[in-house]
C-alpha cells in the first residue's frame, strides 16, 4: 500500500512539476476580444424584448386555444344533434330497416333540415 | 497588486481594455487548470475561450465577495464538467479531437512537447473516470486548493467531494497497478 502510495505521490509531483503553456497567447486574446465586441453589455432593451416576446407567445398560445376549443365544440355540438336521439321521445312507428339511428340520419340528409326542428319533424314524418 | 474590485467595475460600464487585462492575467491559470482536466490541448484553449466570453457576459453578477480567480475557476469548471458529460456520450467525437492533438503544429517545440506530456499522463490516468471525480482530483491533488474552496467552485457538499476524492484517487492507484503488472 506504502509502495502504492509512493507511486501516487510521484505521479502527482510529475504532473504537477509540468507547466502547459498556450500555444498561441496573444492569439487567444485577440479572439477572446474579438467575440465580446459583438457582445453589448449595455443592450437593455434587450429585457424589453423578451418580455414582449414571452407576452406575445403566450396571447398567441391563447388565440390558439380559443380557436381550437371553439372548432371542437362545434364539432360535438354537430354530433350531438345529428347522432343523438333522446330517450324522451315516444316513437310509434318503427322504421322499415328497424335501425332508428340510421333512419334518422337519412331523414336529416335528405331533407336538409337544420338542428332545431329535426326530431319534431321526424316524429310528425313517421307518426 | 493590481486592483481588480476597479477593474470589474470599468468593465461593468462596458471597458474592454479593461477585460483585455483580466483576460491577459488569468488565462494561463486557466489554460492550465482546463488542460489539467480535459488532458487535451484543442479542448482546453475552447474552454479558456468560452470561459472568458462567459466571464464577459455574466460580469455584473460577479460579486467581490469571491475573488475573481475562484469565480474565473467556477466558470471554467462547470465548462470543463459540461464538456466531459458531452465527450462521454460522444465518445467517437472525442477520438477525432485526440487525433487532432498530432497534428497541430507549433513554433514552441519545447512547450509543445510539454503540453503533449502533460496530455499523455492525464489522458492515461484518468481516463473515462467520472467528471466529478475528475474535477475533485484535479483541483484538490493537483491543484491544491482548500476543500472549501472546492466546495465553492463545484458547488458539491464537503462530504460529496470526499467520496469523489476517494474513488478517484483509487481508481488512479489502480491504474497505477496495472500498470506495474503490465
Amino acid at each position: 500500500m506504502n509502495r502504492n502510495n509512493d507511486e501516487y505521490n510521484k505521479l502527482i509531483s510529475r504532473i504537477r512539476s509540468i507547466n502547459p503553456s498556450i500555444p498561441d497567447g496573444e492569439g487567444m486574446t485577440n479572439k477572446i476580444m474579438s467575440s465580446i465586441n459583438s457582445i453589448d453589455l449595455n443592450k437593455k432593451g434587450n429585457k424589453y424584448i423578451l418580455w414582449i416576446r414571452i407576452i406575445s407567445g403566450m396571447a398567441a398560445c391563447l388565440v390558439a386555444s380559443v380557436m381550437i376549443a371553439g372548432i371542437y365544440g362545434d364539432n360535438v355540438r354537430n354530433d350531438y344533434y345529428h347522432n343523438m336521439i333522446p330517450e324522451t321521445i315516444n316513437i310509434k312507428t318503427e322504421c322499415s330497416t328497424g335501425n332508428m339511428l340510421e333512419t334518422y340520419r337519412c331523414f336529416i340528409r335528405e331533407n336538409n333540415i337544420g338542428h332545431a326542428d329535426n326530431m319534431k319533424r321526424y316524429i310528425e314524418h313517421y307518426k | 497588486m493590481k486592483d481588480y474590485n476597479l477593474i470589474i467595475e470599468r468593465c461593468r460600464t462596458g471597458d474592454k481594455d479593461a477585460f483585455r487585462t483580466i483576460v491577459n492575467d488569468f488565462r494561463q491559470v486557466i489554460f492550465r487548470l482546463a488542460i489539467r482536466i480535459m488532458g487535451n490541448t484543442t479542448e482546453a484553449e475552447d474552454i479558456t475561450q468560452e470561459t472568458f466570453i462567459s466571464a464577459w457576459t455574466a460580469i455584473s453578477s460577479y460579486s467581490s465577495r469571491s475573488s475573481l480567480n475562484t469565480w474565473l475557476y467556477r466558470i471554467a469548471c462547470n465548462k470543463c464538467y459540461d464538456r466531459l458529460r458531452q465527450m462521454k456520450k460522444e465518445t467517437a467525437r472525442a477520438e477525432i479531437s485526440e487525433s487532432i492533438e498530432y497534428i497541430q503544429c507549433d513554433n514552441n517545440i519545447e512547450e509543445e512537447m510539454s503540453n503533449k506530456e502533460l496530455c499523455r499522463i492525464i489522458s492515461e490516468y484518468t481516463k473515462d473516470m467520472p467528471p466529478m471525480q475528475k474535477l475533485a482530483f484535479t483541483l484538490k491533488d493537483i491543484e491544491g486548493l482548500s476543500s472549501d474552496e472546492i466546495c465553492r467552485i463545484t458547488g458539491i457538499t464537503t462530504i460529496q467531494l470526499k467520496s469523489n476524492l476517494y474513488f478517484a484517487r483509487k481508481f488512479i492507484r489502480n491504474r497505477l497497478l496495472k500498470d506495474k503488472k503490465l
